[in-house]
């Protein structure tokens, strides 16, 4: 573990540019995603068996639950969203795997979703209703109010990226302080917390996410 | 705090891979298999739909079939009444036609037998008759007086008394005849009976055509018949019995 969650943890260069743990830890996922989803899901078949049959129950799932907040056909944001949450949700629980941090517990990660997600609210939002449309919103209620409505959508991303990565560090800081203090045993829970922490984390910024899209293209008011 | 500006951008452009490959080995399978289930469900519904249809089909030309077999039972049972009634009439009227063919025949019969019968009884009622006729009038004999006189000479004195004492001046003898006598015959009666039963005896005449023949005498309380009718009467009296 290295000292300091604020600090950039840089283990190699490739050429001139740094690779920090977080980078190497987000290879792993992919990595770890690519070798399930070509074991699971090679050869996709209508009559799925056990792991195609739970990444299946997953997808739907996420699916289902897109469809609740956005009232519309989910597929066209799956991408973005499911990715979300699937990335979220592993890159949280790589604190368990011996040798690895999760990458969301520093603050570039959070910071490169959160932008991922500012400019794909504008993106979808642009796309559904139009650029005359959708910037219009930013006039209502009053014009006055467009300074405001710019900093909402600055803050509310700037929070979005924070919470994750607060959340995140924290706990970094809380497993730190506990081994350090009693051993090797009594942080167990605390990591058993962190799973529960990692998937709330994952959902919280996904819904986030998914309303912000909502508001964007009119399914939700905002 | 600080911020690696490669990290942050290595870690979008790793987000926008990863966006990648869920779409690429996760969404898409996932989103194909499922199009392919409902496809296969459809398919599945489809073919049960056809299914039904078919066997509903099946079920109207089989509920047709049985339509048809019954109007045609129907018909048949129609047409076999028809047939047995049209042979009972037949029948009935061959029967009727027999029986009234039988009544003529008998009837005719029983009138060639009538007609026999009678032709025969009539030749037995002329041969009755004739033999009648020739008893009655072989017995009357050609002269009643002397069958009248033989027949008082041949009654006992006591039957000749009874006879006498009917007689009397208010109680004459009546000679009763089929042909009218005359004078000379008369007396010759007169004659013949004071003879025979005294000779105040007053005698009267009278003709009856029905005896047709003979004569009878008739006393006030008897009478001694030598009629023809009295034959054929006592003829017919042992006929009947």
């Amino acid at each position: 573990m290295e000292a300091s969650p604020l600090v950039p943890d840089i283990l190699f260069h490739i050429g001139f540019v740094p690779i920090s743990r977080s980078v190497v830890t987000t290879w792993g996922i992919m990595a770890l995603l690519f070798v399930v989803l070509r074991v699971s899901l090679g050869t996709p078949k209508v009559n799925a068996g056990p792991a195609q049959a739970a990444l299946e129950v997953v997808v739907l799932a996420i699916a289902d639950q897109l469809q609740q907040v956005l009232n519309r056909d989910p597929w066209p944001y799956m991408p973005l969203l499911g990715s979300l949450f699937i990335f979220l949700g592993l890159a949280n629980l790589a604190a368990v795997f011996p040798g690895a941090t999760p990458p969301t517990g520093h603050l570039e990660t959070p910071a490169a979703l959160a932008a991922i997600v500012f400019l794909s609210v504008h993106y979808f939002g642009i796309r559904t209703r139009g650029a005359r449309k959708y910037f219009g919103h930013y006039l209502e209620p009053n014009p006055f109010l467009l300074p405001l409505n710019v900093l909402g959508d600055l803050t509310r991303t700037f929070s979005l990226m924070i919470r994750l990565f607060g959340n995140m560090m924290s706990h970094e800081f809380v497993i730190a302080i506990v081994v350090f203090l009693a051993g090797l045993i009594v942080p167990v829970p605390f990591l058993l917390l962190g799973v529960l922490i990692g998937i709330i984390q994952a959902y919280i910024f996904t819904i986030l996410a998914t309303v912000y899209i909502g508001g964007a293209i009119g399914a939700v008011e905002t | 705090m600080q911020i690696d500006w490669w990290t942050l951008g290595l870690q979008t452009v790793n987000f926008l891979i990863v966006i990648w490959l869920l779409c690429r080995f996760l969404y898409r399978p996932i989103r194909k298999v499922i199009a392919d289930r409902e496809a296969a469900d459809r398919a599945a519904t489809e073919a049960a739909e056809a299914k039904v249809r078919s066997a509903e089909q099946a079920m109207q030309a089989y509920q047709a079939k049985l339509d048809a077999f019954e109007a045609e039972k129907q018909a048949q049972i129609t047409s076999l009444h028809e047939t047995l009634e049209a042979e009972r009439v037949k029948r009935l009227a061959d029967v009727q036609a027999e029986a009234e063919a039988a009544l003529t025949a008998g009837r005719a019969k029983i009138a060639a037998e009538k007609a026999t019968a009678q032709t025969a009884l009539r030749a037995d009622i002329v041969a009755l008759a004739e033999d009648l006729a020739r008893k009655a009038l072989s017995s009357v004999g050609d002269d009643p007086l002397a069958a009248a006189a033989g027949y008082l000479d041949g009654v006992t004195a006591t039957e000749l008394d009874g006879l006498k004492q009917q007689l009397g001046p208010d109680a004459p003898i009546t000679v009763i005849s089929a042909q009218e006598f005359g004078a000379k015959r008369q007396a010759k009666w007169r004659m013949a009976l004071t003879t025979r039963l005294g000779p105040d005896v007053p005698v009267t005449f009278q003709q009856d055509p029905s005896l047709l023949a003979g004569v009878e005498l008739h006393f006030p309380h008897a009478a001694l018949r030598f009629s023809a009718a009295d034959r054929l009467h006592r003829a017919a009296s042992a006929l009947e019995t």
